[in-house]
C-alpha cells in the first residue's frame, strides 16, 4: 500500500446516466482546496454525458495498492472456499473418500479437480 | 494497407502489454510518455487561440456558442492530458513556461490563424478529422492513462468535427460565389499543412524509434496519412469543393492516395522560426502567465498568497 502524497491532486468519480450505473474513477484535476477541485471537476468531466454522481477524493487522503499489493488482492486462488463451486467440490470429494473406504480403493481425484 | 505493421484486427505484439503509472516502467517510457502527454496539453492549450480570436467576430449566436463550447473543450483536453505529465513528474507550469521560453516547438498547424470566418470551418474540418485519426491510434497505446484521456477527448472532438463540417456545409450551400470561393482557397491552403502535421514520412528504421517500439506511438505517419486522406477527401467532395488531382488523388496502380508533398524544408524552418502567427501566440500566453499569476497562487495556496 501507499498512501497519497499530492496535496492539490483530487481524484474525480462520477456516475453517468442511471441511478443503477456504479460510480465510477474517471481521472483527476489540480487544485488547492476541494470545492474548486469540485468545479474543475464538474467543468472538465460533465461536458457532454449526463453526469448523474460527481465526487472528489483529496489524494493525500486515499491510500493505494502496489504491484506487492497484487497477490493480497487476488481471491480466486488463495480463498478457493469463498468460491461458489467449493461446496460442492467438497461434497464430491467427501462421498468419493467414503466410496474409497468402502471398496477399500483410495481416492485418485484431487481435492481441487473442476467440477 | 501495406504501410500499417499489421492490420488493426490483429493482435500487435508491441501493444500487447500495458502499463500503469505505478507499474515498473522499461527504461526511458515514463519519459517518452512524459513528453508525448506534455507536448499534447501544450497543443491543446495553444490550439485554442486562433479559434478564440473569433468569439466575438461570430456572425451567428448558435456558432458563438458552439464555438465557445469547443474552445472550454479544447481547454479541458489541456488540463487532462496536463494531469497524465504531471502524473509523470512535468508539471503544467512547466509545459507553459518552456514554451513560453521557447524551449519546445508547436506543431505546425498552430503557427497560423484565420482571415475570414469562411476559413475557419474547412479548416477546423480539416484538423479535426486529422486529429480523430491520429488520438484512435494513440488510444490504443501502451500508457493507459494517456489512453484514457484520449478516449474521453475523442468524444468532444466528435462534436468539433460535426460543427466544422455543418460550419463549413452551410457556406457552400447558402454562401455566395465569394464565400464558397474562401472555403475552396482554405481547403488548398490547410491540407498541405495538415499533411506535414502528421509529421515527416516514414523512413526505413521508425520501427526503430524508441518511441514506436514502446507502443506509445502506434501507427507510423505514412499510414495515418493515408487513411486520413481516404476518409476526409470525400467529405470534402460531397460538400461541393473541388478536389484538384494535383493536390492528391487515389492511385489506379497502388490503390494508395498520391499527394504533393509538403515542402519539408519550408516546414521545419517556420517550426525553427516560428510561423505567422508563432510570436503572437507564444506573448499571449506569456501575458496570461504573468497577469494570472496572483489569482494562480491564490488558486493553489501558494506562498504569494
Amino acid at each position: 500500500m501507499r498512501p497519497g502524497t499530492e496535496e492539490d491532486s483530487y481524484e474525480v468519480f462520477a456516475r453517468y446516466g442511471k441511478q443503477s450505473e456504479p460510480i465510477r474513477w474517471v481521472g483527476s484535476v489540480r487544485a488547492a482546496e476541494p470545492t474548486l477541485a469540485w468545479h474543475a471537476a464538474k467543468e472538465i468531466y460533465t461536458r457532454r454525458e449526463e453526469c448523474t454522481v460527481l465526487w472528489i477524493a483529496k489524494r493525500s487522503g486515499m491510500v493505494f495498492s502496489t504491484a506487492d499489493d497484487l497477490e493480497s488482492l487476488k481471491s480466486g486462488g488463495r480463498l478457493d472456499y469463498r468460491t461458489p463451486g467449493f461446496p460442492g467440490r467438497h461434497r464430491r470429494d467427501r462421498e468419493r473418500a467414503a466410496q474409497g473406504t468402502r471398496t477399500g480403493q483410495p481416492s485418485t481425484e484431487s481435492a481441487g479437480a473442476p467440477s | 494497407m501495406a504501410d500499417r505493421a499489421l492490420p488493426r484486427d490483429e493482435p500487435d505484439p508491441r501493444l500487447a502489454r500495458k502499463f500503469e503509472l505505478w507499474d515498473d516502467l522499461p527504461d526511458g517510457y515514463r519519459e517518452e510518455a512524459a513528453r508525448v502527454s506534455s507536448f499534447q496539453a501544450l497543443a491543446e492549450i495553444v490550439g485554442v487561440l486562433p479559434f478564440a480570436e473569433w468569439i466575438d467576430r461570430v456572425p451567428d449566436y448558435a456558432r458563438k456558442q458552439m464555438l465557445i463550447a469547443k474552445v472550454q473543450d479544447e481547454v479541458g483536453h489541456g488540463q487532462v492530458t496536463a494531469r497524465v505529465a504531471e502524473d509523470l513528474g512535468v508539471s503544467r507550469d512547466r509545459i507553459i513556461l518552456d514554451f513560453v521560453e521557447g524551449r519546445t516547438k508547436l506543431l505546425n498547424v498552430f503557427h497560423f490563424g484565420f482571415d475570414t470566418w469562411e476559413e475557419v470551418g474547412p479548416a477546423a474540418l480539416l484538423m479535426n478529422s486529422a486529429a480523430i485519426v491520429q488520438f484512435q491510434a494513440l488510444d490504443q497505446g501502451t500508457y493507459l492513462p494517456y489512453a484514457r484521456a484520449l478516449r474521453k477527448i475523442e468524444k468532444e472532438e466528435s462534436f468539433h468535427y460535426h460543427h466544422a463540417l455543418d460550419h463549413t456545409h452551410q457556406t457552400m450551400t447558402l454562401g455566395t460565389p465569394a464565400q464558397r470561393a474562401l472555403v475552396q482557397q482554405a481547403f488548398e491552403t490547410w491540407l498541405p499543412r495538415i499533411l506535414a502535421y502528421f509529421g515527416p514520412p516514414d523512413t526505413d528504421t521508425y520501427q526503430g524509434n524508441r518511441m514506436y517500439q514502446f507502443g506509445i506511438k502506434v501507427s507510423s505517419n505514412d499510414a495515418m496519412r493515408q487513411e486520413w486522406l481516404a476518409k476526409i477527401i470525400p467529405v470534402f467532395r460531397k460538400l461541393g469543393v473541388h478536389v484538384d488531382p494535383a493536390l492528391t488523388h487515389v492511385d489506379e496502380e497502388t490503390g494508395k492516395w498520391w499527394f504533393a508533398s509538403p515542402d519539408w524544408v519550408a516546414v521545419k524552418k517556420m517550426l525553427r522560426e516560428g510561423g505567422p502567427r508563432h510570436e503572437e501566440w507564444r506573448a499571449k500566453i506569456a501575458d496570461s502567465l504573468e497577469r494570472n499569476a496572483l489569482y494562480r497562487d491564490v488558486a493553489l495556496m501558494r506562498s504569494a498568497a
